[in-house]
């Protein structure tokens, strides 16, 4: 556990959620119990699935910054981060 | 400016990468070691230098055995550049790279490409879905972060997937894997 004894605040789609300072940010989600964290298209929820900056999924918008890998990142306080949903593709044929 | 030149770059530094600098190094070449992590080891030794100090036990001694090619590494005097990724290579042997949100090009005579392996996994119906992760990422979650699921099921055969649940059953950060 990256546990120093620090805690640093992050906010994850507007919720407050406590992280160990130096963790990771897909770990410190998942340890909040976020588990969600981007949609793909036909709004497929996806997350963390490689936890080594291979796959992709695990993408967030980080303080305005989109298509973050979020198992790629340290925590920060004061941290930013909202779901990244896909374009909007109401009306297409999305296969 | 000049873009730097090497007589040697090494693309990532796990375990392949790490003994290839150790190689070059003792042969008297100058060497660049670049590596998209922020801590060499790859994924095999990934987080040693942190665990090491607390020892988890369930990261298994084989991993911890690591720590000798680490500390040789560090004192080869190679140069090392951790968070920096890697996204062309010319014929001219141009590697182009990006560090913290900048752009690089230096230029090699050789280049050694340690870039490790990735799992193949077998998509099954839901392997896509939030909660499901390939048995690397659980593994990655416990050296990374001490990170394990109390009620993880495993699915499949494979090695890597029977020493990760030995990893998690004893461990107590997570305990009852099934499968």
């Amino acid at each position: 556990m990256p546990d120093n004894g620090k805690i640093v605040h992050l906010h994850f789609d507007g919720e407050a959620i406590a992280a160990f300072d130096g963790d990771n940010l897909a770990a410190a989600l998942l340890r909040a119990g976020k588990g969600e964290f981007r949609t793909a298209a036909k709004n497929d929820l996806r997350g963390p699935y490689c936890m080594m900056g291979v796959c992709f999924e695990c993408l967030v918008e980080i303080d305005g910054m989109p298509n973050k890998q979020a198992c790629q990142m340290t925590v920060r306080d004061g941290m930013i981060i909202q779901r990244q949903n896909a374009p909007d593709r109401a009306g297409r044929e999305s296969g | 400016m000049a873009n730097q030149h090497f007589q040697i770059v090494i693309i990532g530094a796990g375990p392949a990468g790490m003994a290839a600098a150790l190689t070059t190094t003792k042969a008297g070449l100058e060497t660049i070691v670049i590596d998209d992590q922020k801590d060499s080891g790859g994924q095999v030794y990934r987080n040693l230098r942190a665990n090491q100090e607390t020892s988890p036990p369930y990261l298994g001694q084989s991993y911890y055995d690591g720590a000798k090619l680490a500390q040789s590494f560090a004192d080869c005097g190679v140069i090392y550049r951790p968070d920096c990724t890697v996204w062309q290579i010319t014929d001219k042997r141009e590697i182009a790279l990006v560090s913290q949100g900048k752009a690089e090009l230096i230029t090699a005579d050789y280049i050694i490409i340690a870039t490790g392996a990735i799992e193949r996994p077998m998509p099954v119906k839901g392997w896509t879905l939030p909660g499901v992760m390939s048995v690397g990422g659980a593994q990655t979650l416990l050296k990374q972060a001490a990170l394990g699921a109390d009620d993880a099921v495993f699915v499949g055969s494979g090695p890597l997937l029977v020493s990760n649940r030995m990893a998690i059953y004893p461990s107590g950060v997570g305990g009852s894997g099934r499968y």
